[in-house]
């Protein structure tokens, strides 16, 4: 059954499954967050832009709870949410210096992205945000930072394009080099998969991003795709 | 990218029209797209309800689901750049410094993050 059945605007069937297959990424142990503590950042994102009126309930928030949240998680959390507009590198070493690790920053911000990445999507459509599970296991995170990962002038670290970021590079941006808004979170693998493969479907491949003939089955030219593009990151003040 | 696109299509567009529904850009339904791109994420509704039903009028369902999807995939891309403090590719500096500066661009609080 499609994750939109509700919905008159269908996406296409691998935008669905996409979706779906993020959707239940939330309840399941992460790299840097257990099953609970993704699932509270979560729910604690749509709570945020709730109580912002900018998106509408559809009465998960209790989820939020599921786990208590640090102080400085829930900053960012909440920055993120609202776009991250007032996010720098002083905040992201002030999240860090009280005890956020430079892996669960990035992973958090993966998080509150994606779900958000959902949530807009379904009320473009005219429906309510999906709801989120309930935590699917109590397994522990992996901490795996790769070796590969450094610092490429970003606030965290993340993993270089091919020769230097190895065969790690090649699987997650695959033969194009990437640009540097695909490699953001690519410190948490799992998340650069992830991240890859939305903006993959959701827009562009990364060897289409500048080959402004292309066509990846959008209903929209790609000037019309550019002129949502334009003024979705004019709302959220992003200079990328 | 968008000024890009319209160059393979032969067209010159009115960026400013990105970014104010009240100017017509040159893109085919650009008003009704950017209304739509302004109501998803504003506070209200009834906007977001008529935008979509103005949309869905002139370009179809079809391209309601896709500016949708635009909407939320820039939502995630934005939140990323903004939250990791990306640095605009160095390949996009140069191009995009006329439309920056037009667009008010250079005064947002991540341009800090790309030596301009």
């Amino acid at each position: 059954m499609s994750l939109y059945a509700d919905s008159a605007h269908q996406p296409s069937a691998a935008i669905d499954a996409l979706h779906t297959d993020e959707l239940g990424s939330f309840s399941r142990v992460g790299t840097w967050g257990s099953a609970a503590q993704r699932t509270a950042v979560a729910a604690t994102t749509r709570k945020i832009r709730v109580e912002a009126g900018i998106q509408e309930s559809c009465g998960d928030e209790a989820l939020a709870d599921c786990v208590v949240l640090p102080d400085p998680v829930q900053r960012l959390v909440r920055e993120v949410a609202l776009g991250g507009i007032a996010v720098d590198r002083k905040f992201c070493q002030q999240v860090q210096a009280e005890g956020v690790t430079e892996g669960a920053y990035v992973e958090i911000v993966a998080l509150v992205s994606r779900i958000v990445n959902l949530d807009i999507f379904a009320r473009g459509v005219g429906v309510l945000p999906r709801p989120l599970a309930a935590p699917a296991d109590d397994k522990a995170p992996s901490f795996e930072r790769p070796a590969e990962a450094v610092d490429e002038g970003f606030f965290t670290a993340s993993v270089p394009n091919a020769p230097a970021g190895g065969e790690l590079a090649k699987s997650l941006y695959g033969a194009a080099p990437a640009v540097n808004v695909l490699r953001a979170v690519t410190l948490v693998p799992e998340e650069g998969h992830r991240v890859v493969a939305l903006i993959r479907q959701q827009y562009f491949p990364a060897e289409k991003l500048m080959a402004f003939d292309s066509d990846n089955g959008h209903a929209l030219s790609r000037a019309q795709i550019e002129l949502v593009a334009t003024k979705i990151s004019e709302h959220n003040k992003c200079f990328y | 990218m968008l000024r890009e696109s319209g160059k393979m299509s032969g067209q010159n567009y009115d960026l400013k029209g990105a970014l104010d529904p009240n100017i017509e850009s040159g893109v085919e339904h650009g008003v009704a797209l950017v209304s739509f791109t302004r109501a998803i994420t504003g506070k209200s509704t009834a906007e977001l309800d008529a935008a979509r039903n103005e949309l869905l009028a002139v370009a179809g369902s079809a391209a309601v689901a896709t500016a949708a999807l635009i909407a939320a995939n820039f939502s995630l891309l934005d939140r990323l750049a903004n939250a990791i403090g990306i640095s605009l590719d160095d390949m996009m500096v140069k191009p995009s410094a006329d439309i920056r500066e037009l667009l008010g661009i250079n005064a947002y609080p991540s341009a800090a993050n790309t030596a301009l």
